[in-house]
């Protein structure tokens, strides 16, 4: 545990490739020891459909659209009220309005996005990096100039990660062999340039998994599901069960399938955690992710091509590559590493981290002796610091904001938990408040 | 083979604008274009490569025009079209469009008993809440209906003198739009003196023969001999004639312009504040427009102007005349348009009006200032930076990410991004 662990606020966004990254990086900022919570866009999207679904006029629907997406900034602030963060942590597309961000910034809580899109295909980054006090993304030049040109002095690159101990190799057995395995497997969605790419591999030992491929008829019988969704736990079964993992970045063009673009996809750090073998197409930041030898690359269709014929006859070199990109990932390249260079960074460009009242520690604090009944017995007052740490609650949360996050809480509570909701009821009754 | 049905149920002008995004469908296969009957000849003329669909649209109803489009209805049914382009955002289209189903319509669509508009389509209505700052030509915005459209050079041929006369346009179809008769005079014959003399020809339908009448009142006796009042004396094909081959075409804001434009006849054209260049300027490259841009330009024709047409006097002063003269003979002299970005020494103009000269870049048009002050150059750029952005397009601005000014909360909107993209709405 950091000798100062810090309250964290992820905000994920309701859908897209960034959700599971959120997730992962809340997992590093957890296990790296800090108190961190979790605001669950994606529960608020089943409302956004429901909106969609009640059969409304478009403009009728459009309104609602934009009243929920306030609804959702208020539940965003809600969340950062009880915790109180010295840090909210914005995964790409995540709801944080302009006016709630501009509210966090006079309320003095400092906020990072990390942008993992590519900033030539979402726009928004112009009107809203300005607002965040810091702003990691996954590409380089000229992405971080235009960053500065637009007032944001905070950019940081950040390459996207793994996380091992769920990107891992698995054993699996023989029944989920035969279902997910083939020698050659994409998990990935049906681009224009992964389309026209694939079509010539039609015939082979080929499963394709994953959504958007729909009207690709040449590739049909080799779609898995019916181009089903994939969640993420299946989908390191596939990468682990494929003898060879395609990884061709995507393109909205067809004009050139092999796109030679500038940022790594997460599936390159994800099947290398795992210990599975890809042949991934090169880009122009990878020579300082990946040496040579730990990823086969291609830079053309036709060495694509050759690749897949080449590394299925060599197991033995499949087995190479992948062993040194793990090990690469493993030392390099993990979601914990990401996490404590970001908070490096922010603590370096915008100084120490605000410390609570009174130069109390900035978390696990307890409520203040005034606060607190005078019936709690001196191990249950040892024991707060827990609770409150343990319920997220920020450091100026009282008795009773403990007993009302207790009671919130759903499952089984600890003996501690349980005793002080039975010190609150008893008080009540014997009206002692 | 692919097969697109485009839908545009507007009007003349409308029909011509809808060039850029029916030569894109062209190139990736075969473009079905459903139009008001009345339109039928032109869009023959306009576009001999698309298989034509006539819909009574305009008009009162009536039981045998209903059963006509119910007929092309069937026949649409029976068809299966890739996509369908629905350029209006009308309950008639969208009911025509309910012969589909909800995913193949493209632009405005139906659904739930009104209209969703694409992603794209809301993009351009915020950006009409700002009509001044806006620069998205209707040509340009249509085409966008369409992923990666044709190159905008390639739409229309560059402006160039054909030898053939100047082309008067009396009017449009709101008086508001227009020069008054007057005025139009003068232009009329300094146009004429300018280009040594050639044979004027009045084009306009019925509802402008007095107009003409009043004009040849106006014009000097020596000049009428070279006058041909062709108002009201022309069907498609015979206006179609007359227009090809002008020197220059003398008009307001009026489907005649893009007539010309669409030829490549040069257009001198005369904006009053109610039409704007910026949104349905003549198309293309090297045509000139007089743009009023008074402090409350632009503004709707439909509604009643408080300042009696103000925008309408600077037009009819003298400084109009020298710089109509100074684009002729600069034209004559082989001057313009060869370098589209370059900015002749012309004479300077009254107060609230504006010179521009057309050209375009890969987003679509992009006119170039040649004469008066654009206070809202700035943040015109900026906002066609943010399509640009939007569209994936790259041009010259691009990459010059601006600092924020006051416009982040009109242009970009929380919905468009942290809801699942690509809804219509």
């Amino acid at each position: 545990m950091p000798a100062d662990p810090l309250r964290i606020l992820v905000v994920l966004p309701m859908y897209g490739g960034s959700l599971p990254i959120g997730r992962y990086c809340a997992r590093a900022l957890e296990a790296m020891g800090h108190n961190v919570r979790v605001f669950e866009a994606p529960l608020l999207h089943t409302a956004f459909t429901g909106l969609r679904g009640l059969g409304l006029a478009p403009a009728q629907t459009a309104q609602l659209e934009n009243s929920f997406l306030q609804v959702v900034a208020q539940a965003v602030w809600a969340q950062v009220q009880a915790q109180e963060p010295q840090l909210v942590l914005a995964m790409a597309q995540a709801p944080l309005s302009r006016s709630l961000l501009q509210r966090l910034r006079r309320a003095g809580v400092r906020t990072a996005m990390w942008f993992v899109e590519d900033h030539e295909v979402f726009d928004y980054w112009r009107a809203y990096a300005p607002l965040y006090d810091a702003f990691a993304v996954i590409q380089k030049e000229p992405f971080l100039s235009l960053l500065e040109g637009i007032g944001q002095r905070n950019a940081l690159y950040l390459p996207l990660a793994a996380q091992p101990d769920f990107h891992r190799p698995l054993q699996l057995n023989e029944r989920e062999q035969r279902e997910y395995g083939a020698d050659i497997g994409f998990l990935g969605a049906g681009y224009p340039n992964r389309r026209l790419a694939f079509r010539p591999l039609a015939g082979r030992d080929f499963k394709i998994w994953g959504s958007d491929w729909e009207g690709e008829t040449l590739l049909a019988a080799h779609i898995q599901r019916g181009g089903a969704r994939i969640d993420a736990d299946e989908s390191v079964k596939i990468y682990n069960a494929s003898r060879i993992n395609l990884n061709l970045h995507s393109s909205l063009r067809t004009t050139e399938l092999v796109s030679n673009g500038d940022f790594v996809n997460p599936r390159t750090f994800e099947l290398a955690a795992m210990g599975a073998f890809q042949l991934v197409d090169r880009r122009a930041l990878m020579p300082e992710l990946f040496a040579r030898d730990e990823l086969a690359t291609f830079g053309s269709l036709e060495e694509f091509y050759a690749g897949i014929e080449h590394f299925l006859a060599h197991p033995e070199e499949r087995a190479a590559f992948a062993a040194r990109a793990r090990a690469r990932v493993l030392r390099d390249h993990t979601y914990e590493q990401r996490m404590a260079a970001l908070l490096a960074f922010l603590e370096q460009r915008l100084g120490p981290w605000p410390r609570d009242d009174a130069g109390a520690p900035a978390t696990g604090d307890a409520p203040a002796a005034s606060d607190l009944p005078p019936e709690l017995t001196t191990e249950l007052r040892a024991a707060l610091a827990d609770v409150v740490r343990g319920l997220g609650l920020g450091p100026h949360a009282g008795f009773d904001d403990v007993i009302s996050a207790l009671r919130a809480r759903s499952g089984a509570l600890t003996e501690t938990e349980a005793a002080l909701l039975f010190l609150d009821e008893w008080r009540k009754q014997y009206g002692k408040k | 083979m692919a097969a697109f049905l485009v839908i545009q149920a507007a009007r003349f002008g409308d029909l011509v604008q809808t060039k850029r995004l029916l030569l894109s469908l062209a190139a990736r296969g075969q473009v079905h274009l459903a139009v008001d009957a009345g339109l039928l000849p032109l869009a023959r003329l306009l576009y001999p490569f698309a298989e034509l669909h006539s819909l009574a649209l305009h008009g009162r109803p009536e039981a045998q025009a209903l059963a006509r489009n119910a007929a092309v209805l069937a026949r649409w049914r029976d068809r299966r079209f890739d996509a369908v382009y629905n350029c209006n955002f009308s309950g008639a289209t969208a009911a025509l469009c309910r012969v589909f189903e909800p995913e193949q319509v493209v632009g405005y669509r139906p659904e739930n008993g009104g209209i969703a508009r694409s992603p794209w389509a809301r993009v351009a209505f915020r950006l009409s809440e700002r009509r001044a700052l806006s620069p998205l030509n209707l040509v340009d915005y249509w085409a966008h209906f369409a992923a990666d459209p044709v190159p905008a050079g390639a739409v229309n041929p560059p402006a160039s003198s054909g030898g053939q006369g100047l082309g008067v346009v009396l009017a449009g179809r709101e008086s508001r739009r227009s020069l008054p008769v007057p005025v139009l005079a003068e232009v009329v014959r300094a146009a004429y003196e300018a280009l040594g003399g050639p044979g004027v020809f009045l084009l306009g339908s019925t509802a402008e023969q007095p107009a003409a009448r009043q004009l040849l009142r106006r014009l000097p006796p020596k000049m009428l001999r070279s006058v041909q009042d062709l108002s009201g004396k022309t069907d498609w094909p015979a206006l179609a004639d007359a227009v090809a081959g002008l020197d220059a075409l003398i008009t307001p804001d009026t489907g005649i312009m893009h007539l010309a434009a669409h030829v490549g006849v040069p257009v001198l054209a005369f904006f009053l504040s109610s039409a704007w260049l910026h949104e349905t300027g003549p198309y293309g490259i090297g045509h000139h427009v007089w743009q009023a841009a008074r402090a409350c330009s632009p503004c709707l024709e439909t509604a009643p102007c408080p300042y009696g047409t103000a925008c309408g006097a600077p037009l009819a002063k003298t400084e109009l005349l020298r710089s109509l003269v100074a684009v002729l003979t600069s034209a004559r002299n082989g001057e313009t348009p060869g370098d589209a970005d370059s900015r002749p020494a012309l004479p300077p103009l009254p107060a609230d009006l504006q010179l521009w000269r057309t050209r375009v870049d890969a987003l679509g048009a992009l006119p170039l200032l040649l004469t008066g002050n654009d206070s809202l150059a700035a943040q015109r750029a900026e906002v066609r930076a943010f399509l640009a952005a939007r569209l994936h397009v790259t041009t010259e601005a691009r990459g010059e990410a601006t600092p924020p000014g006051n416009m982040e909360d009109w242009l970009y909107n929380d919905a468009d991004w942290m809801l699942p993209p690509g809804r219509y709405c």
